[in-house]
């Protein structure tokens, strides 16, 4: 199985992306950075995550990987607030909060990180 | 789409920078600055009738047919500029998309700004209001926005509603070059089938909505259906007869789809759990999109284009689920405008295309316009089918894409939008076999095709822009207008906000407080008394709030007279019950307390 993964999904820019909005939310910044970190975190990190760990070579044409990516960011974001709603447990920043640092965990765990190449 | 392209693989042409391919960077830096330096010139006190096209200036126009023969030539070189291509089609999709958002100092469309009070609901309280609305009832994407908008720490979405339109227009894209890389392997076709896409899209379904998320997630279950789970048609050899005996695997040799990648086992069990999420969040946040998925891929199985045969059987239990529980708000008690337009084809005809076709001859000049754009893509479109079948390819499965969509209108008219609807989400078809027609399986244009891609694409922008922004009389939205609505929020008074027609961008914030009546929609209160007998029960105060937006909706699309929303208000205010509140250069508030009722 060879890795298609380009460089915008890599591993490093989602574990970037989610220390981004992790900061942004704990240091309780306000204005364009924070709004742009989140956003940047919440439309491409996740999916990027997960399309490392269980789709590693698929979308080899990065047009489909690129989509399948936001796609499943967002699909995520949506199933996270909604589930939220229907709970009556209505905590948005502390779920993007946890989400991010599920993120960067997943991303930086050595065993996950050395998945792919197994 | 820069992405998306960076790191395609290059085709094995031998061949150094030539003279092309420079000639067309050259062109592409010079259509960047002839728009840049268009932008100020846009007057949008010139928009008219028929919309934003009045207000562009000639050097906007010269730009995008500058890059068009840009793109045309960079098609022409030996070894395909991809990155080149790339940049060129973010820059026709920020021409084209992008400069009606910058030139103007409101995020655009009435409707978006209501979705951000929806939004902004769920984001302060963390509840939906089902009774409010039937789009409560599918709250997945207003929850996400909700979310966000809590996260990113803004006060309410409004800053998102710019922001929107850029992001999906661009997924959108990326959609559409994803879905012709995967149905065939001629270079130049995505490339093609996205600018053609971007110019295509009038429709204008990408704004801060449910649908447009809606529609990116069912791109990428038909890419994912499309790319990895596709069945190759069992091709007989043909023999006499073969035809009359069996016709059903003849049209499937006929249109036989070009081969297509596979994947791991294990990776197919990932897939397949992807699907199943993603139709998921897509019942949960729209209407119309689940039964055009749902239409989409149980069309597939039945040409036998995908080995996911009980994959409809599951899409359908999930969006009976939705409906049974998540929607039984919406359809408790009116289950009849659930089901009444099943079978009432004629009816549904009528409403999407004859009711439309009505006011303002301006209104109307627009309408022909968008039908024309509509039309002229879709005859592009069949001379692609045409050509791919003369070259073997039926690609059934892409017609499939473009047809099953319309499926739905069998059973719904959508509020007269459904049609609107089923060509927004056939677009992506009729793109990719437009870019067959010019590129097929050839690696660059030959220099007729090049030149006719150039012409037809230079044709396409000034159309687009007609046909896009053609509502912009009334889509538009003006500082003034919301210095009503703003005035009414400050006045921290309790009250319902009524409107004389729908396009209002009312109860953007504090939907709790001040409720936005629902609109009266199709029919307009073009009378004081038509004003007086919608709101004879309301055991409320109200606010009833009348903008240039309103005014031009109704002059443009009821046909009623220049003055008709100001004899309303003359007439209101004449009755004793109400009192002119505010009033500026676009707007007027009257108010009327619940004890002059």
């Amino acid at each position: 199985v060879t890795s298609a993964v380009p460089g915008w999904a890599s591993r490093r820019t989602a574990t970037f992306l989610s220390f981004a909005a992790l900061l942004a939310i704990v240091w309780g910044l306000h204005g364009p950075i924070r709004v742009g970190a989140v956003l940047a975190f919440v439309l491409l990190a996740p999916g990027t995550t997960i399309m490392r760990l269980f789709l590693p070579s698929i979308a080899a044409g990065v047009g489909p990987r690129l989509l399948l990516a936001v796609v499943m960011s967002a699909a995520l974001c949506v199933v996270l607030a909604q589930a939220m709603v229907l709970l009556r447990f209505w905590h948005p920043t502390a779920a993007v909060g946890v989400l991010a640092s599920a993120t960067a965990i997943v991303n930086l765990a050595p065993r996950l990180r050395s998945r792919r190449r197994r | 789409v820069a992405l998306a392209v960076r790191s395609a693989p290059a085709v094995s042409l031998p061949v150094n920078r030539e003279r092309v391919t420079w000639t067309a960077i050259s062109v592409t830096v010079f259509a960047t600055i002839l728009w840049i330096w268009s932008i100020p010139k846009i007057d949008l006190a010139r928009v008219s009738g028929t919309g934003l096209i009045t207000a562009m200036p000639s050097a906007f126009f010269v730009a995008c047919s500058a890059l068009a023969l840009g793109f045309a030539l960079a098609m022409r070189s030996m070894r395909l500029p991809r990155r080149l291509l790339a940049l060129q089609l973010m820059l026709i999709g920020m021409f084209l998309h992008v400069t009606a958002i910058v030139a103007q100092p409101l995020a655009r469309f009435p409707t978006s700004w209501t979705h951000s009070g929806y939004a902004d609901y769920i984001a302060r309280t963390g509840h939906t209001l089902p009774g409010f609305d039937a789009r409560f009832s599918w709250p997945g994407f207003f929850s996400a926005a909700g979310m966000v908008t809590q996260a990113a720490g803004l006060d309410n979405p409004v800053p998102l509603l710019r922001f929107a339109p850029m992001f999906f227009v661009g997924m959108g894209a990326v959609g559409v070059f994803a879905i012709a890389g995967t149905v065939t392997r001629g270079p130049l076709v995505p490339y093609i089938a996205t600018w053609v896409f971007l110019t295509a899209d009038w429709i204008g379904q990408d704004y801060f909505a449910p649908q447009a998320l809606a529609f990116l997630l069912e791109m990428a279950l038909v890419v994912v259906v499309l790319r990895y789970f596709w069945q190759h048609p069992n091709m007989t050899t043909s023999t006499r007869w073969f035809v009359l005996r069996h016709p059903f695997r003849w049209l499937q040799q006929v249109l036989a789809d070009e081969p297509r990648d596979t994947v791991a086992d294990y990776e197919q069990r990932s897939l397949r759990l992807l699907l199943v999420a993603l139709f998921g969040v897509m019942v949960m946040s729209h209407q119309l999109t689940p039964g055009m998925a749902v239409a989409t891929v149980c069309a597939l199985v039945l040409a036998r284009r995908t080995t996911l045969r009980r994959l409809p059987i599951v899409m359908f239990a999930i969006f009976l689920a939705w409906l049974s529980y998540g929607a039984i708000g919406y359809w408790s008690g009116h289950a009849d405008q659930l089901f009444a337009g099943l079978g009432q084809t004629q009816a549904t005809f009528g409403q999407n295309v004859s009711n439309r076709l009505a006011g303002d001859p301006s209104r109307l000049a627009v309408q022909y316009r968008r039908m024309g754009l509509t039309v002229a893509v879709g005859g592009l479109a069949t001379l692609g089918f045409v050509r791919r079948v003369r070259a073997g390819f039926g690609d059934l499965s892409l017609v499939i894409l473009g047809l099953a969509p319309f499926g739905v209108l069998a059973g719904q008219s959508y509020g007269g939008e459904g049609l609107l609807r089923c060509v927004f989400f056939s677009l992506p078809c009729l793109a990719v076999f437009t870019a067959m027609f010019f590129g097929g399986m050839n690696s660059r244009l030959s220099r007729f095709a090049g030149v006719s891609l150039w012409v037809v694409l230079s044709m396409l922008a000034p159309l687009f822009i007609a046909a896009r922004f053609g509502n912009e009389a009334w889509d538009s939205q003006t500082p003034s207008e919301h210095a009503a609505l703003d005035f009414i929020y400050a006045t921290k008074h309790p009250g319902a906000i009524k409107s004389l027609v729908s396009e209002f961008p009312g109860g953007y914030l504090a939907l709790d407080t001040f409720p936005v009546l629902p609109s009266d929609a199709p029919k307009s209160l073009v009378t004081a008394k038509d004003v007086e007998d919608s709101l004879a029960n309301a055991p409320f105060d109200v606010y009833v709030v009348v903008t240039r937006g309103q005014v031009e909706f109704g002059r443009l699309f009821g046909g009623y007279p220049q003055t008709w929303a100001a004899t309303v208000v003359d007439d209101l205010i004449a009755s004793g019950s109400y009192r002119l509140i505010f009033t500026n250069v676009d707007s007027v508030v009257l108010f009327r307390d619940r004890g002059a009722t």
